[in-house]
């Protein structure tokens, strides 16, 4: 496992359990289907230390650099 | 049903007062089918404890009352922001009658998770599958009926901004509003069984055992709902049972569930859906994030901003002003002086009928509406988003996140909304950061004094030169308070729309309801604040207050003395400053004093401009800062931008007049 942020733009990542993110937003994420287990592709990453654009199920999203540190990722094989 | 686009949606008969609520996500066109079904009786209403703003209208088809919510953009009822938090509470503490569902045909399965919560509490659902148009240019097609029998609810495909299948929702939800509820969708084996065992453990509450059970899952041991889970002893036994069951799944329940929503939402999509479509192409998308081409593309959409809101505004500015000194202003002249005579009332008076009224026109409709027009052009077109992941990083150093983006432009325009705009933010430490950032942004009123002190007299060069001053002091207050204040503030956290074209309609009602909300706030307050300061001016009173201040004013500042009352009464609206400074200069040092220059120098047109801007931004400012962030705190971001723009201001008169400007 390793933090979404390191994910590099093209690759797909399958979630694990997120490590220190205050419960609402875990809340929002799951409900937008950020969630363990859940598959996400890494879309773009804005700049240097910018937001990180992931592509799940539940569409695209902006994550902050934090946030995508937190979420925790196992990189699949293309 | 019929399908027709037009029509006035009939009540069930026997229907009386009814309340129906607009439950959706963010951006799926959820204020549009609002505006449908409304039309301009709109109200607003506050939630305890919230500074959202809950827009509510009542219409009256065919006699019957009829009052519809329009609920803040959720993904579920389990969001912790403001405004998630106020659509949870405006629809688990009213209960509406019947809920409209409105949901993106081009993402169904993430929409259908809020639906499926929604059913579960046991609330009446019709939904309104929008942007159906959208989704058929992009392949998509999905079987309404169908759809409407799984989850046992009536579909209605809507283009919402062609007012297609709005009549049939809302017939349909008065149909509903008073039948009742029959909840069809089931998920897996292990969390049914695990819901029935809780709800076993329940008592008799507002909404069905089964829902208040899957919530307490989802929630943990405190989902804050009055009533929804009954007594204490209850939840304790339910406690007990939540350990052990969380043991038994291996992971936290809330997880749990929200997986098995999100897979029961996937089995019905791809049951319902005859046609998957494209995934979109983001290629502008990527342009309008990549720094090497989305930074040239802000700076060039906040120019052409910027640029149409001097252009457009200074237009419609001139028009109604022709207009107001050949007819209106003669009318309330004659008016005053046939009921009042010549003297004192009808001098006073003329100050806020003639000339507050004046202001606001002048200021208020073209400005602010301009502004409002180009704001909601951008917001149409999901630039404004781009706009926020492109911003992320360097409102990050200011305790902020690229969602603050959106009301910190807004400020530009008008203080009010974008204050009002700060509950997007999750947290107190981000309103009051963001609150204290919008209340230093120069508006288009203190924009309006740049342009006529500094920039009509010393060239865009000099008011560029401000702007900057003005960035660099909010770059550093923004550093300051994230340094200061405990805590840390929350990550961007935001869904990426695709580029849409906006609709006109739209975006023209968008702006005028904000227009109006800005005239309705300022109106009471110019025309109370003008009077005062009328009846002060005409009696001579506003003079005793040119003492007291000239050690800060001349002293301090370096600025004439009338420049100093001036200040003071402009907390009523900001652009009144120089209309004021010019009067009193006429009466203070005569007809040529109409000419600011031949009484100020640059260095202290500048300053002035500078000091006008940086302190409390007015009155109405301050009414809605208090109102969303306490009054304590509204008194403290007050008092703060009254120090910052003295010190500044004093700073700068010693600066220019060393550099000779003076």
């Amino acid at each position: 496992m390793q933090p979404l942020a390191t994910v590099r733009p093209g690759e797909t990542a399958r979630l694990g359990p997120p490590e220190g993110v205050e419960a609402d937003v875990l809340r929002e994420l799951w409900a937008m289907r950020i969630l363990p287990g859940e598959a996400v592709t890494v879309v773009a990453v804005i700049g240097r230390n910018g937001p990180v654009l992931v592509q799940g199920a539940g569409g695209l999203f902006a994550l902050g650099r934090r946030l995508a540190s937190q979420l925790k990722a196992e990189v699949l094989a293309q | 049903m019929s399908r027709s686009c037009h029509g006035t949606p009939r009540p069930a008969p026997g229907d009386g007062g009814v309340q129906i609520a607009l439950a959706g996500n963010p951006n799926v066109g959820k204020s549009t089918v609002f505006n449908s079904l409304t039309g301009s009786a709109v109200l607003t209403a506050n939630y305890p404890g919230t500074s959202v703003e809950v827009t509510m209208a009542t219409v009256q088809p065919d006699g019957h009352r009829l009052t519809v919510l329009d609920l803040p953009g959720t993904y579920a009822l389990a969001g912790r922001t403001e405004d998630q938090q106020a659509a949870r509470r405006a629809l688990l503490e009213e209960r509406p009658d019947a809920i409209i569902a409105v949901l993106d045909a081009t993402n169904l399965a993430r929409n259908l998770y809020l639906v499926l919560q929604l059913l579960d509490l046991g609330f009446r659902v019709v939904v309104a599958l929008n942007l159906s148009d959208e989704a058929a240019r992009r392949g998509i097609h999905i079987d309404a009926a169908r759809l409407g029998e799984l989850l046992g609810v009536t579909v209605v495909p809507t283009i919402a901004t062609r007012r297609c299948g709005i009549t049939e929702v809302m017939s349909e939800a008065l149909r509903l509003a008073r039948r009742p509820v029959e909840t069809r969708h089931r998920y897996g084996r292990q969390i049914e069984e695990l819901t029935a065992q809780v709800a076993g453990l329940l008592e008799g509450g507002p909404f069905p055992a089964r829902g208040r059970a899957l919530m307490l899952l989802e929630e943990g041991a405190a989902p804050d709902l009055p009533g929804a889970i009954a007594g204490l002893e209850e939840r304790a036994g339910a406690a007990a049972l939540l350990g052990r069951a969380a043991a038994l799944f291996g992971e936290p329940l809330p997880v749990v569930v929200a997986r098995e929503r999100h897979a029961l939402a996937d089995r019905i999509t791809r049951e319902v859906t005859l046609q998957a479509g494209e995934v979109p192409r983001r290629r502008l998308w990527h342009a309008a994030t990549r720094p090497i081409t989305g930074i040239p593309l802000l700076l060039a959409v906040l120019s052409g901003l910027f640029a149409g809101l001097f252009w457009g505004g200074s237009i419609l500015s001139k028009v109604i002003e022709a207009i107001w000194a050949s007819a209106i202003s003669p009318a309330i002249a004659a008016s005053l002086l046939w009921l009042f005579g010549d003297g004192l009332i009808t001098r006073t008076l003329r100050w806020g009928f003639d000339g507050g009224l004046l202001a606001i026109f002048t200021i208020g409709i073209p400005y602010v509406l301009t502004f409002y027009l180009l704001l909601s052009i951008l917001e149409d077109t999901g630039y404004l988003n781009a706009a926020a992941v492109l911003a992320d990083r360097l409102l990050g150093r200011l305790g902020l996140n690229g969602r603050a983006a959106i009301p910190l432009v807004a400020g530009a325009g008008c203080s009010v909304p974008a204050i009002l705009g700060l509950r997007v933010l999750r947290t107190e430490r981000e309103r009051l950061i963001g609150g204290t950032l919008i209340a230093l942004t120069p508006c288009s009123a203190r924009t309006a004094v740049i342009m006529g002190a500094v920039a009509y007299l010393g060239g865009w060069r000099v008011a560029i030169l401000l702007y900057a001053v003005v960035a660099a002091l909010i770059m550093t207050v923004g550093w300051g308070l994230n340094r200061m204040l405990p805590g840390t503030s929350p990550d961007l956290l935001m869904e990426i729309f695709p580029f849409r074209r906006p609709h006109l309609r739209t975006v023209m009602r968008k702006a005028w309801v904000r227009a109006r909300e800005f005239v309705t706030v300022a109106i009471p307050i110019v025309l109370a604040g003008s009077f005062v300061l009328g009846a002060l001016y005409e009696t001579g009173l506003i003079r005793l207050a040119e003492k007291p201040l000239a050690p800060v004013i001349e002293g301090w500042l370096g600025l004439p003395a009338v420049a100093g009352l001036t200040l003071i009464f402009a907390v009523l609206r900001k652009e009144l400053a120089l209309q004021l400074l010019v009067a009193l200069a006429v009466v203070r040092y005569g007809t040529g004093a109409a000419n600011l220059a031949s009484f100020m120098t640059p260095a202290q047109l500048f300053t002035y401009a500078l000091v006008n801007t940086l302190y409390i931004p007015c009155i109405a400012t301050m009414a809605v800062l208090g109102r969303a962030l306490g009054w304590k705190r509204a008194a403290l971001i007050s008092a703060f931008t009254i120090l910052l723009a003295l010190a500044v201001g004093g700073v700068a008169i010693r600066v220019l007049g060393a550099l000779g400007t003076g």
